[in-house]
């Protein structure tokens, strides 16, 4: 189902799209376009993104990624945008140090760590394409900016708090892509109830950079990481991290941009 | 006057010494009591930390659904009123929980708890604190300018509950 | 003039009540055990609220902002609402338990834990509120509004907490003694409502209860069954007795200076279970009177369809007591007291009776079997004071035993003339009844002659 939500503000678009088993929000900025093009470009993007979906959801059996799984498709044969996506694969695995391997999981390659990253920012590109010079995507929790906001120096991204649902950690300036992963969203919590075993010792991490498809991917890495995260983090070239362990430590990298102003 | 005394100093004035024979059983029925509750309670209470499952989402029937081909404009905000929007029923440990967000030229001016009901079908207890922290801090993400959200993914169900659908369904920036 | 005489020298009554076979009826025999299993129960439940209080939280709970703050909000909070529930079961009056304690007993009971729910429930207050001002990361003041506001039920149970703090401040010592006693009692009443306004958030809110029925049910029913117990024992019990009997008052005889004899008359006096040394509230319906309630031992076995009080006068109430005029209706509560032959361990008896003290021993020894050979010590400062004492002394006599009168002001008296007058004491359970001052200093010489602490057995009046 698609949804337009009202703005109340001219020349801006809200579009909330539920595809790829989340929500990817837009929040685009007519600017020199009209609103039936703007509106298009919105729409294409959508569609851009039910594309994708087709080809990486690992839920449908008949998709390419999932007989690249089975076995049943060639590395040759794979759809274009598989053969980019196992390309970003192959260069997330380096930079994260093997934390990130999509070839490593239980049934065969999964690329889902990066492919929701990748996509958004396909989306994004699809708008840059349509003439859109500012935009905010919003692919169920990663990211991808266009141009500047109006009214602030760069684009304020709001980390989700770990524990609390509707409150921030953080603000970050962005001015490109920011992705987190936590493993707060998965179970309900930290903790194995069942045999207290701690599912990770890092709650939440984030990665901001220029390709959300890589801040995915490190922020998936990581989140497995545990122990070893923030030495990893410290190990990233071009690409920021911040990282809230699960007793509730903060920790981030040098270049991390805050944003000032009150946060609570 | 004779009389009972009701007012007098002290337990019952003389001072013997409280015959406190009692006191041990009494301590070991504390102790069984205690150990009985601990040895019942099931052990599959997750810890309470913050998130509970997916919520249960109550689409918000208002929203009209256009193809995207056809959208008309996008009208220009009206002056300065007043509109609110009830979110979904969430299901939070404590119960079903509808917050009510006020919006006043766009900015966000109040969330209230419209409606928490404390019915059976809750999934886990929650920390109490979720319900005065989600008023606070939904504000402190509008005060705080914020244009996006980022986290761990949520599923489509999930992401009504975020503050990122405050965001989009009252179209702030 | 009543034709009716409490006298035991006069033996027409006896001849009389054999003949209609209106006899009063004796105490029900006290059960020790029920307060033994009572107690344990008790002890029972503490462990299990402080058990629901620890399984209601998790170890990372802790750790996080506000986690100590909230679980010890939880446990206060359990373990003072358990406690007010302990401290309203005690003063019930459920006659099970009175019987084996006594009346004062519980009341004593009762103000000693006092401190204990009240502290508890205030400190759940406070660490509730600060641990959520922590999350969310506010002031407390505000936080105090929030919560409020956000939650149900919070409002009445704010109001609660302010009747109960106001109990507790009216309760100071020093604040209670510049009160008129029935003012103190009236505002002290309002904790029944108190409890019930809190009701609602603890199992609305309490981690413990939320999402788990079977404990929201326990304690329900653990509160309804509390309340089922007060309105039973406490009021309704009274007034039944009340309306079933029907006291009025018919005589007032004088015993000595400042001293008179209330005589009352009720029906179905014949069904009243009374033992010797016991007391009732009585509250005498008249203009002045009707609203204080104040405590006299029978100074007699009734009389079906008679009964006697004796009263002492100093100041309004006990002179108003001595102008009572034939007529006044009786509202009682009782009967009420453990200061009886039930709680004898030995079959020997010393009772040691000081001023108008001597009401109740009076009426105990009614209760003693033939040939038991007690020991009375009468005391008072004038023999005129020594009021009932030829009753006592033919009751004793019928008794085979002996009775000591010591007269004189209290530095010319040296009551610890005990040992002599007492031989055996140590053989015997030892009765008390007087003013505190005298009380205190009898018991203490009492149990330094090696009196066991269970066979020493007091009243305690005030003049």
């Amino acid at each position: 189902m698609i949804a337009w939500y009202a703005s109340d503000l001219a020349g801006v678009i809200i579009h909330a799209e539920p595809v790829m088993g989340t929500m990817v929000s837009f929040q685009v900025d007519q600017g020199s376009c009209t609103a039936r093009e703007a509106a298009a470009a919105v729409a294409s993007a959508c569609a851009r993104l039910h594309e994708l979906d087709a080809i990486f959801s690992t839920f449908k059996p008949d998709s390419p990624v999932s007989q690249f799984r089975a076995g049943q498709l060639r590395v040759d044969d794979v759809p274009r945008e598989m053969a980019l996506v196992l390309g970003l694969c192959e260069e997330a695995r380096e930079l994260s140090l093997g934390w990130f391997d999509p070839w490593a999981m239980p049934g065969g390659f999964d690329p889902t760590g990066l492919v929701k990253g990748w996509a958004t920012e396909q989306a994004l590109t699809v708008l840059r394409t349509a003439g859109i010079e500012t935009a905010v995507v919003n692919g169920g929790g990663d990211v991808a900016v266009l141009g500047r906001p109006p009214d602030a120096r760069a684009w304020r991204i709001g980390i989700r708090h770990p524990w609390k649902p509707e409150a921030l950690a953080c603000v970050l300036e962005v001015d490109c892509a920011v992705a987190t992963s936590g493993s707060y969203e998965r179970g309900p919590h930290l903790i194995n109830p069942r045999n207290g075993a701690m599912l990770s010792c890092i709650a939440s991490a984030t990665v901001v950079g220029s390709s959300l498809a890589l801040c995915d991917a490190l922020a998936t890495a990581l989140v497995v990481a545990g122990d070893e995260g923030p030495e990893l983090a410290r190990s990233l070239t071009g690409y920021e991290a911040y990282l809230i362990q699960a007793d509730g430590k903060e920790g981030a990298t040098e270049g991390i941009a805050f944003a000032s102003g009150e946060v609570a | 006057m004779n009389h009972r005394d009701r007012w007098s100093r002290g337990p019952a004035a003389p001072k013997v010494v409280r015959r406190l024979r009692r006191a041990p059983a009494v301590v070991a029925a504390s102790a069984a009591g205690f150990a009985g509750v601990l040895a019942l309670h099931t052990g599959s209470r997750p810890s309470i930390l913050g998130v509970s499952g997916p919520s249960t989402v109550r689409v918000d029937t208002s929203t009209t659904t256009t193809d995207p081909r056809h959208a008309p404009p996008p009208t220009a905000p009206p002056a300065a009123a007043a509109t609110s929007a009830l979110g979904n029923n969430e299901q939070y440990g404590y119960g079903v929980l509808a917050v009510r967000i006020t919006v006043r030229a766009g900015r966000i001016t109040n969330v209230s708890v419209a409606n928490l009901q404390t019915a059976e079908q809750y999934s886990q207890s929650l920390a109490q604190q979720v319900i005065p922290v989600l008023r606070h801090e939904v504000l402190s993400a509008q005060s705080a300018h914020i244009n996006g959200i980022s986290g761990a993914t949520y599923t489509s169900e999930a992401y009504a509950s975020s503050v990122q659908s405050a965001l989009d369904r009252l179209g702030t920036k | 003039m009543v034709a009716v005489t409490f006298d035991p020298t006069d033996t027409s009554h006896r001849a009389q009540s054999r003949r209609r076979s209106v006899i009063s009826r004796p105490g029900p025999t006290p059960r020790p055990r029920v307060v033994d299993v009572v107690t344990i129960l008790a002890g029972l439940g503490f462990g299990v609220c402080i058990g629901l209080a620890v399984t209601a939280e998790s170890w990372k709970q802790l750790g996080s902002p506000g986690g100590v703050a909230t679980f010890l909000g939880n446990l206060t909070g359990l373990a003072g609402t358990y406690l007010a529930l302990i401290m309203v079961l005690l003063v019930s009056r459920v006659p099970l338990v009175e019987r084996v304690l006594g009346q004062d007993g519980l009341l004593a009971w009762h103000r000693r834990l006092a401190p204990w729910p009240i502290t508890l429930i205030v400190a759940h207050a406070v660490l509730l509120t600060y641990a959520f001002a922590e999350v969310a990361r506010t002031g407390v003041w505000h936080e105090v509004g929030a919560l409020i506001r956000s939650y149900p039920n919070m409002l009445t149970a704010t109001i609660a907490l302010a009747v109960m703090v106001a109990i507790a401040i009216v309760s100071i010592r020093s604040i209670r003694s510049r009160l008129r006693r029935e003012t103190w009692w009236a505002i002290h009443l309002f904790m029944y409502l108190a409890l019930a306004l809190a009701f609602a958030h603890e199992i609305a809110l309490g981690p413990s209860f939320v999402g788990h029925p079977l404990t929201k049910l326990v304690w329900s029913v653990a509160w309804a069954l509390t309340a089922g117990v007060v309105l039973v024992y406490r009021f309704g019990l009274p007034l039944l007795r009340t309306f079933r009997h029907r006291l009025e008052v018919v005589e007032i005889r004088p015993e000595g200076p400042d001293t008179v004899s209330v005589i009352c008359r009720g029906r179905h006096l014949e069904r009243l279970a009374f033992a010797g040394g016991q007391f009732f509230e009585w509250r005498f319906l008249t203009r002045g009177m009707w609203w204080q309630a104040h405590p006299f031992s029978l100074s007699a076995r009734p009389r079906p369809p008679f009964l006697r009080l004796t009263v002492k006068g100093i100041g309004d109430y006990s002179s108003a007591v001595a102008r009572l005029r034939p007529g006044t209706r009786v509202a009682v509560e009782g009967p009420y007291g453990a200061f009886t032959t039930y709680a004898r361990r030995c079959s020997k008896v010393a009772l040691i009776a000081g001023g108008i003290g001597v009401t109740a021993v009076r009426s105990l020894l009614e209760d003693l079997p033939r040939d038991c050979d007690p020991i009375v010590i009468l005391r008072a400062s004038t023999s005129e004071e020594l009021v009932l004492s030829s009753e006592v002394a033919e009751l004793v006599r019928h008794r085979k035993g002996r009775v000591h009168e010591l007269v004189g002001p209290r530095s010319e008296v040296r009551i610890d003339r005990l040992s002599e007058l007492v031989p055996d004491i140590r053989f015997r359970d030892v009765y008390v009844s007087g003013p505190e001052g005298f009380v205190k200093r009898v018991v203490a010489i009492v149990l330094r002659l090696g009196v066991s602490q269970d066979s020493v057995h007091f009243e305690v009046y005030s003049l």
